[in-house]
């Protein structure tokens, strides 16, 4: 029962043999590829510069610049494509915005809904800071902020414990 | 069968988990015998109501501040032996594990996990790794490796007695390991076979498919179970504010062991995404990342104010509050990690069922643990004997910028969830936000870092830093202008990152200097000097410099990446940096369970060759995925980064090469920072070996 699918190794290589050959056929999955390269290299600087900021939708945090899937092979040809069409970095940002929304975007933009989120950095620096020297008065306040000074006892004493002749 | 044994087991070790945090927690020990652990208001009401009004005592009324009463809980519970219901469950735990493990290798596709994360195809140590990494299985490892840190926890109660109050630890341990079984049974029992099974098995994950990555999710776990028993050795603490230097002595070698093992599984699945995305990139600031980053995050913060705590005991509950939350965030980060809230997981990671358990655990023990704390925490007694200039003072505001650290990518990972669920816009939080969030974050970590371990502990004049630090200061600010100089255009942010990393470095070696030599007058050898550092300082040394490589490092290959994506033809030579590559041509081969086209690279330098790379693509036909293997050459000034797609249309090959300068600076500082947390770890058993007359093995 456990083991109903046990393929000897040899159809196992003949198998692997077709899917390889198959696969040559398949589309060129690899981030940037060559062919989608614009011959003009300002152009196409500033389109690897624009890929970066954009966010391949089906990957976790990856940048289109940086991701095999077809989808941001897609995005990347789009981008080029406005580029040539003689659009600005921003205005093929926000072509492709306006389109994909801005979960598109790697670099949240400021605006109401993520006020808090570019705040909260400060936010917490501030209330850090505030608890830190909370932490230092309300020591003050409750003295003792330096060691007392040894009285001329203890002082005869350490004295004593530390001078060689003690031993 | 084998499966439902393992299945009896996993619903043992439930019942057994519940039984353990009954019998040995506060709570139980309340219900049994009331007045003995609740002093004053509480146990007046204790001692004549039931259990409930007890716990309700227990919950609203003040907590003792004075002395431990004379007769603590652990001695009313005396009677009970310790030892059997740890062992038990621990021989259960490893058993379930077993059983699974086993059913993976002979690929029994009769239960859903098998199916799900394995193929008959799939080779048995990636069959193993299938059965330990993703879902199900990793919890189950996770219940092992924390019920191995409860014997580990006995054994080190029994020979060094460090511990006040062994029964509650005990008793919390068996709460967290119930949790997690229960997470395991009820969020998708990994034992529940199917009525109607599969020929075969969906295949592992292509992307986990390397040896390195069999090790994450056991260093990992391991870490998690570390975090785990400082939990709960500072939840048994809590309710009578013992919170001593006994307490920091006794959770200082698992602070130390679970911090090191989570900066190994950071330091792997870092590698790993370098070496299996053709980019060069090394962190993502995904969710799977930033579960293992947070924990370690506070696990840092913890061990330095730990180690206050353990010489002045000052900070208590500073110290407490990140000792909950470290392992807190350990077990949030491996909820978030696992569901889909943030986004699409890979196909390869899809779990069967939610894990609705896990987190219903994570409310409910939080909940009572940070109840707990702040009820407690004005009880706990401070010692804060300490001006603003001073070890203490620096140890402590770096803990606090650690946490800060960690609320950023808290928040930054969460927040697209919170805005998702307000009914606001989808939005990203990508890398380019955690880089600006954090970096301001880190400098200031830096400087401190740099000037921490020359300060002398309680007082310490601004002056004779000052004086001391003057070479440093020095030596940082000519290194920072070089770079300047040689690199103009560079932007100001990282050119401070490795500034500072300049400062830490050069801060620690004058240190070490100054250690050293100190007592060179008294006519004492060096290797004298060496042994009376101490344990700590080699290690805290190690990872200081390791910390300032990682961000030299990380800055510098970011500013001057080299790259080149071409259509190579055979015989073709490419020019990267100070390399010379010469592509000889692609070669088609059968892998275990992948077929592989792998290219071969003679690397050049002035003309000699040095090495010769073999980046591949593999493609795996049973999940009918290909994956990129990239090949490195770690060269002495920096990393060169190759990998190969696919045919292009002019018919060559496309080749993606990267030079990175100074990333092996990135990779040697992550080693030295695992060296430093290793070697504080070794000497400190040695030195505690000695003490207790206990032969070293």
């Amino acid at each position: 029962m456990m083991r109903l699918f046990r393929p000897n190794r040899s159809i196992w290589l003949a198998m692997l043999a077709v899917v390889v050959t198959l696969s040559f056929y398949a589309r060129p999955a690899f981030a940037v590829n060559p062919d989608e390269m614009l011959s003009d290299p300002v152009l196409e600087q500033r389109a690897r510069t624009i890929s970066e900021e954009l966010r391949c939708l089906v990957c976790q945090n990856q940048s289109i610049d940086d991701s095999d899937a077809d989808l941001a092979h897609d995005l990347r040809v789009l981008v080029r494509e406005r580029l040539l069409a003689g659009d600005s970095n921003q205005q093929a940002i926000d072509y492709i915005v306006a389109r994909y929304g801005d979960y598109v975007l790697l670099n949240p933009p400021l605006k109401p809904d993520t006020y808090i989120l570019w705040a909260s950095p400060f936010i917490l620096l501030i209330l850090a800071a505030l608890a830190v020297v909370g932490f230092y008065r309300r020591k003050k306040r409750d003295g003792r902020t330096t060691p007392a000074n040894l009285t001329d006892q203890e002082r005869k004493r350490l004295d004593e414990i530390l001078s060689p002749s003690g031993e | 069968m084998i499966a439902e044994t393992g299945h009896f087991a996993l619903i043992l070790l439930l019942m057994l988990g519940c039984c353990q945090a009954v019998i040995f927690s506060p709570l139980g020990a309340l219900m049994r015998r009331p007045s003995l652990h609740v002093t004053g208001a509480g146990s007046a009401i204790a001692a004549k109501t039931g259990p409930w009004q007890t716990i309700s005592a227990f919950l609203f009324s003040p907590l003792p501040t004075g002395p431990a009463p004379a007769t603590s809980p652990a001695s009313s519970l005396s009677g009970i032996p310790i030892w059997p219901l740890p062992i038990l469950i621990c021989l259960l735990a490893i058993g379930a594990q077993g059983s699974l493990i086993y059913s993976f290798i002979i690929s029994d596709f009769t239960l859903p996990l098998v199916t799900h994360y394995s193929h008959s195809s799939t080779p048995v140590l990636y069959r193993i790794a299938a059965s330990i990494s993703p879902d199900r299985g990793a919890t189950l490892l996770w219940i092992t490796l924390t019920s191995l840190a409860t014997i580990l926890f006995l054994l080190q109660n029994a020979v060094f007695k460090k511990s006040e109050n062994p029964h509650a630890i005990i008793g919390i341990m068996g709460l967290i390991i119930a949790l997690l079984a229960a997470s395991v049974l009820f969020d998708g029992d990994p034992f529940a076979r199917m009525a109607n099974p599969p020929l075969d098995g969906q295949g592992f994950d292509p992307q986990s498919q390397d040896i390195l990555d069999i090790f994450y999710s056991p260093i990992l776990h391991a870490g998690l179970a570390g975090l785990s028993i400082i939990f709960a050795a500072t939840i048994a603490a809590l309710p009578r504010a013992r919170l001593h230097r006994s307490w920091a002595e006794m959770l200082r070698p698992w602070a130390l062991l679970s911090w090191t093992l989570l900066g190994a599984a950071m330091m792997i699945s870092a590698y790993r995404a370098y070496a299996e995305q053709s980019w060069g990139n090394w962190w993502y600031w995904d969710a799977s990342e930033n579960a293992v980053l947070l924990p370690w995050l506070l696990a840092t913060a913890f061990l330095h104010c730990l180690a206050v705590l353990e010489k002045t005991e000052a900070l208590k509950p500073w110290t407490a509050l990140l000792a909950l939350s470290a392992f807190g965030a350990g077990w949030f980060g491996t909820f978030l990690a696992r569901s889909d809230l943030l986004g699409p997981l890979p196909a390869s990671l899809r779990a069967s069922g939610d894990n609705a358990v896990l987190l219903i655990g994570f409310c409910l023990l939080f909940a009572g643990a940070y109840y707990l704390f702040s009820r407690a925490a004005g009880y706990l007694r401070e010692n804060a004997d300490f001006t603003l200039v001073s070890r203490e003072s620096a140890m402590f505001i770096n803990s606090v910028l650690l946490a800060v650290a960690a609320a950023i990518v808290m928040i930054g990972t969460v927040y697209p969830l919170f805005l998702r669920w307000l009914g606001g816009t989808i939005i990203t939080v990508g890398p380019p936000f955690f880089v600006q969030a954090l970096m301001p974050v880190t400098l200031a970590m830096l400087l401190l870092m740099g000037l921490s371990p020359t300060l002398r502990w309680r007082v310490d004049g601004a002056a004779s830093v000052g004086r001391r630090m003057k070479l440093a200061l020095i030596l940082s600010i000519i290194v920072t202008l070089f770079v300047w100089m040689r690199h103009i255009d560079a932007p100001p942010l990282p050119l401070l990152g490795i500034g500072l990393a300049a400062w830490v470095v050069t801060a620690a070696l004058g240190d070490l200097w100054e250690k050293l030599w100190r007592h060179r007058d008294h006519g004492e050898s060096k290797y004298r000097n060496v042994k009376m550092l101490g344990p700590r300082y080699l290690g805290m040394s190690l990872a200081h410099i390791g910390m300032a490589l990682l961000i030299a490092g990380g800055s510098a290959s970011s500013l001057w990446e080299e790259q080149a994506v071409l259509s190579a033809r055979t015989g073709q030579s490419i020019e990267i940096g100070p390399y010379n590559l010469q592509y000889e041509g692609v070669s088609l081969l059968p892998g275990e369970n992948f077929a592989t086209r792998k290219a071969k690279f003679i690397v050049y330098r002035n003309a000699q060759p040095v090495s010769e790379l073999y980046p591949e693509v593999r493609y795996y036909p049973i999940r009918g995925v290909e994956t990129k293997e990239s090949a490195i050459w770690h060269g002495r000034d920096g990393d060169l980064h190759v990998s190969i797609g696919d045919r292009a249309e002019d018919s060559g090959r496309i080749v993606d090469v990267r030079f990175l300068p100074m990333m092996p600076w990135v990779w040697a500082g992550m080693l030295l920072i695992l060296l430093g947390g290793v070697i504080n770890m070794l000497t400190r058993m040695i030195l505690l070996f000695k003490k207790n007359g206990v032969p070293a093995p």
